[in-house]
């Protein structure tokens, strides 16, 4: 008995997979970036020289199918965020405040999970966001207590360390002393070491300090 | 020599100076402005007698940290005595609005503040960097459980929120 494939026209097949990248190029260059998202069944494409196994057509297809629909729920989860960085653009943020702004931020984040986390972090690294919300936005990402996503909050805010605002790189160094996770220390050393302001280079020496005080306490 | 204790946020005093190339010979960011908001023409300031004196600092900071929503760092400023003198800025003594009586008596308003004047203040203020300080969320933390503990933060004072108090009402001494 033949395969799925065998029985397939090779070309239909070829034009589904190319079609289905370029759909993902198109719609979610960002999830492309980011390996936890690309489909490790990709590389198994050859264009010259391709044999197929049912296994890695469905499994190809099941990729796209996730891919697609993530690269929707990223649209749509960055187009609220647009909105919302957008309504606080010239708004100020207190210190230990909550603000509607914050609220709305966690409900974002509550509704789509980590597509809100990359959605969020694409849009202040872009720089095109105010930077009171883009600080105000990372702290929420840093003081949601869920364990499950804390790699990827580690990595919105190591990535917003090098944000060319003084005021996003504060916040994101807070944000990893809020999460207080020692694995974040490489990251704020080099932080501190291309850091030309130097009353923000003293807070970041501060999370330093605290995080090696928190790997040397006992687990 | 005495101070005066603003709360403020960091990044708004201290900026990369290719950020600031736009600024003309004399002048200053707005943002530290932020900082300095006034309600009836008057500033909220809290007295410390001595910039040495951690204890008061600290104490200063849980019980104006405490009146937030949640544990956050603090950041402040130290404004000397003798600037605001200079500067002609009237004093006077009210009570503070915080969960801890003792801080509540160090409050001072400055009034009768000019928009011209306030932009003098934070001409004064911006290039004391030194003067600039951050209490982390860790440690604002700990000082405030340990406020609430030894019975000088009320957790029912008025100024305290629901979130916050919901946080801080295991650490009430048992009678």
């Amino acid at each position: 008995m033949g395969t799925l494939v065998d029985k397939a026209p090779k070309k239909h097949i070829l034009e589904f997979l190319f079609q289905a990248q370029e759909d993902i190029e198109r719609g979610a260059k960002l999830l492309l970036d980011r390996p936890i998202w690309r489909a490790p069944n990709w590389t198994l494409m050859d264009k010259e020289n391709y044999s197929w196994k049912d296994s890695i057509v469905e499994s190809v297809k099941a990729d796209y199918s996730t891919l697609t629909l993530n690269a929707q729920l990223l649209e749509i989860a960055t187009q609220q965020a647009r909105q919302l960085f957008a309504s606080a653009r010239y708004e100020l943020f207190e210190d230990g405040m909550d603000s509607a702004f914050s609220n709305a931020v966690l409900s974002l984040i509550e509704k789509y999970g980590e597509i809100a986390l990359e959605a969020i972090s694409s849009l202040i690294m872009s720089q095109s966001v105010a930077t009171e919300a883009a600080g105000e936005a990372l702290k929420c990402v840093a003081h949601i207590r869920d364990r499950a996503t804390v790699e990827t909050r580690m990595r919105l805010l190591k990535h917003a360390l090098r944000h060319k605002s003084a005021l996003v790189r504060d916040s994101a160094a807070l944000g990893l002393a809020s999460i207080d996770d020692p694995r974040a220390m490489p990251d704020i050393q080099r932080a501190i070491a291309r850091e030309s302001v130097d009353e923000l280079r003293r807070a970041m020496v501060q999370v330093l300090e605290q995080l090696k005080e928190t790997a040397r306490e006992p687990m | 020599m005495s101070f005066y204790l603003r709360v403020i946020k960091l990044p708004r005093w201290s900026n990369e100076p290719q950020e600031l190339a736009w600024l003309k010979q004399g002048e200053i960011p707005s943002d530290p402005l932020a900082d300095l908001n006034t309600s009836k023409n008057s500033l909220s300031l809290y007295y410390v007698e001595d910039e040495s004196n951690h204890f008061i600092l600290k104490h200063i900071a849980a019980a104006l940290a405490a009146t937030r929503d949640s544990f956050d760092k603090l950041d402040f400023q130290l404004i000397d005595a003798q600037t605001l003198a200079r500067l002609e800025l009237p004093l006077y003594q009210t009570l503070g609005d915080t969960p801890d009586q003792h801080v509540n008596s160090l409050h001072y308003d400055l009034r009768e503040l000019s928009a011209q004047k306030l932009l003098k203040l934070a001409e004064e203020m911006l290039p004391q960097s030194a003067r600039r300080d951050r209490i982390s969320e860790r440690e604002i933390q700990a000082l405030i459980q340990a406020q609430v503990e030894s019975g000088r933060i009320d957790i029912e004072h008025k100024s305290v929120k629901p979130k916050m108090k919901k946080s801080l009402e295991h650490f009430i001494p048992r009678k």
